[in-house]
C-alpha cells in the first residue's frame, strides 16, 4: 500500500458535476481529492481486505441472531423496548439488507482492524461506485497509472444486483433529508442503480412522508410506501413522532430493522466478546465495564450512536489529545484500543470495505490532517497496481 | 485479474443525467413541494421549495410536530425532526 502522489486533472470539476457529484467541494476545500491515489497490490485487496470483509459480516450477522433473542444485549445498545420484537422480527423474516461499508485501519502490514461498521446509512458509495471508477479510466489513458492498473470496485454492479433481489418490478420510495446536498446525491445515486434494477421510483423528504389513521405510511400523493430506503438513521427514526407506528406499519424498509444493530458502536465490545482475539478486531468493551480498565489510560472513546466521527475521543495516557464536537453521547459509550491511523506524507488515512448484496466488494480512501476521520475527510481514488 | 467491467461507469453516466440533484430534484421535488404548498393551510411556503413544505412551518415548539394533514387523512411531519436536532443535520456515516 503506497500513496502516490499525481497530476489532477484539470477539468476533474467539470467532470463531477457532470455526472451529478455536486459535493465534490466542502465550502473552499476540496472533497474530492486526485492529487494522489493509494495503490495496492492485488494480494492486499484480496487477502487483507476482502476475505475479511466477507468473514465480519458473517460475525455481525451471528451477533444479530444473538441479540435479537437477548433482552440483555438490546437493553445494552440502548435501542426503545417498543423495537425489540420489530427488529426481532425483521431478522427472521430475513429482510434484506442492500450494503454497509466496514472501515479499517490498514497499512498494507498485518490485518486489517476494524474501526467502525457503517452499517445503516452508510455514503461515498457515488464517488466509491462511480467517480473514483471514470477516474481510472481517465487515469489509465492519461498515463496517470500504469495502463494495466485495476481497482477493487464491483459496487455499483453489486447495488443492481441488490435492488434486483429486492425488489425488481416493484414500487420503492427512497427517502432522506434531501435539503442537504450530500444525501440527495447519494440518494439520487441508489435511485439510478434501482431504476437499472427494474424498481419503479419515487423519490420524498423523510418530513413528507404521511401516516393514515390505519397507521400506514403514504407519500405526497397518499400512495401507500410498501418499500421504502431511507437514508436516515434507524434511531432518528425511532425518536421521530412517527416512530411508534414502526413496528405496527406494513412497509418494508431497506436498510431492513434489523440493522439498528449493527448500526450501533456497542457491537465493538459484543464483537469482541464473541470472538476474542480476532485478528480483525481491536480490543473493545463498553465503557461502564470494569473491563474496560484493561485498556489502560489509552483508548479511543466512542458514543454508541455517532456519525461521522462526531463526539469521538482520542485519549493517551488519561488526556484527551483529539476530538470532534457534536450533539451524541446521552445513550452511553465504547472504549476501543488505539490502533493509530497509518500516516501517508502527513495525511492519516482509513480505508471503507464496502460490501453489497451480501458480497465484498468496493475499496474508498479518506484522508485527514487529523487521526479522526470527519465528514469533511478528503476522499482519494485508489488503484490496482501490482 | 480484473475486478470489475470496465464497461459499466457508462451506463450511469447516462441515467444519472437525468437524476441527479441538478435534474431530478430541481424538477420533481419541487413540482410535487409547489403543489403541496398550494394548498398548505398553515401559511406561504417557505421560499426555498426543495425544503420540506412544513420544514419550520408548524405553531408548536419545534415545527415538526405540529402535523399537517392537508385535503387527505394522510399526517405528515412525523420523520425528520430528529435530524433538526442534530447539529451536523447529515444522515450518512
Amino acid at each position: 500500500m503506497q500513496r502516490i502522489a499525481c497530476a489532477e486533472r484539470s477539468d476533474w470539476r467539470e467532470l463531477a458535476d457532470k455526472v451529478g457529484f455536486v459535493f465534490h467541494s466542502n465550502d473552499d476545500a476540496p472533497y474530492w481529492d486526485e492529487s494522489a491515489y493509494y495503490a495496492f497490490t492485488l494480494e492486499e485487496i484480496e487477502r487483507d481486505l476482502e476475505a475479511p470483509t466477507g468473514e465480519l459480516d458473517g460475525m455481525c450477522r451471528e451477533l444479530v441472531a444473538r441479540a435479537v433473542g437477548d433482552e440483555k444485549i438490546l437493553r445494552r445498545l440502548a435501542i426503545p423496548e417498543a423495537y425489540w420484537n420489530w427488529l426481532a422480527a425483521s431478522w427472521k423474516r430475513g429482510d434484506a439488507s442492500l450494503y454497509g461499508r466496514f472501515d479499517f485501519r490498514y497499512d498494507g502490514n498485518g490485518p486489517a482492524k476494524l474501526l467502525e461498521y457503517n452499517a445503516d446509512t452508510p455514503t461515498a458509495v457515488f464517488e466509491t461506485a462511480v467517480f473514483q471508477w471514470l477516474w481510472l479510466e481517465d487515469a489509465i489513458k492519461r498515463l496517470i497509472v500504469p495502463k494495466k492498473a485495476d481497482q477493487y470496485n464491483s459496487l455499483h454492479e453489486s447495488l443492481i444486483e441488490g435492488w434486483r433481489t429486492i425488489g425488481a418490478g416493484r414500487r420503492l420510495h427512497l427517502a432522506g433529508t434531501i435539503d442537504n446536498p450530500e444525501d440527495r446525491g447519494t440518494l439520487a445515486y441508489l435511485e439510478d442503480c434501482a431504476r437499472q434494477a427494474g424498481l419503479e421510483i419515487r423519490v420524498l423528504a423523510m418530513a413528507d412522508i404521511g401516516r393514515t389513521r390505519e397507521g400506514r405510511f403514504v407519500d405526497l400523493e397518499n400512495a401507500p410506501i410498501e418499500l421504502m430506503f431511507k437514508l436516515y438513521p434507524w434511531e432518528w427514526m425511532m425518536r421521530d413522532a412517527f416512530g411508534a407506528s414502526l413496528p405496527g406499519a406494513p412497509t418494508q424498509f431497506v436498510e431492513p430493522p434489523w440493522k439498528a444493530v449493527l448500526a450501533n458502536k456497542g457491537i465493538l465490545p459484543l464483537l469482541w466478546e464473541m470472538f476474542p482475539r480476532h485478528p480483525n478486531l481491536l480490543p473493545a468493551y463498553f465503557d461502564d465495564d470494569p473491563a474496560a480498565a484493561t485498556l489502560g489510560g489509552s483508548y479511543v472513546k466512542k458514543p454508541l450512536y455517532s456519525r461521522e466521527g462526531a463526539n469521538v475521543e482520542l485519549i493517551v495516557s488519561g488526556e484527551t489529545l483529539d476530538a470532534d464536537s457534536g450533539p451524541y453521547g446521552a445513550e452511553g459509550y465504547v472504549r476501543q484500543a488505539i490502533a493509530p491511523l497509518p500516516q501517508f506524507a502527513g495525511n492519516y488515512a482509513v480505508l471503507g470495505s464496502w460490501i453489497a448484496a451480501g458480497k465484498p466488494c468496493g475499496l474508498s480512501v479518506r484522508e485527514d490532517a487529523s487521526p479522526i476521520t470527519k465528514n469533511t475527510s478528503r476522499f482519494l481514488p485508489h488503484a490496482i497496481v501490482g | 485479474m480484473m475486478k470489475r467491467s470496465a464497461q459499466i461507469g457508462l451506463l450511469v453516466m447516462g441515467t444519472l443525467a437525468a437524476t441527479s440533484a441538478a435534474g431530478y430534484f430541481s424538477h420533481n421535488h419541487d413540482q410535487a413541494c409547489q403543489t403541496q404548498a398550494a394548498n398548505n393551510p398553515q401559511g406561504q411556503p417557505p421560499q426555498d421549495c426543495r425544503r420540506s413544505v412544513w420544514h419550520g412551518s408548524g405553531s408548536g415548539s419545534s415545527g415538526y410536530h405540529s402535523f399537517y394533514s392537508g385535503s387527505s387523512s394522510a399526517q405528515r411531519g412525523g420523520f425528520g425532526g430528529f435530524a433538526s436536532h442534530i447539529a451536523h443535520a447529515f444522515s450518512g456515516s
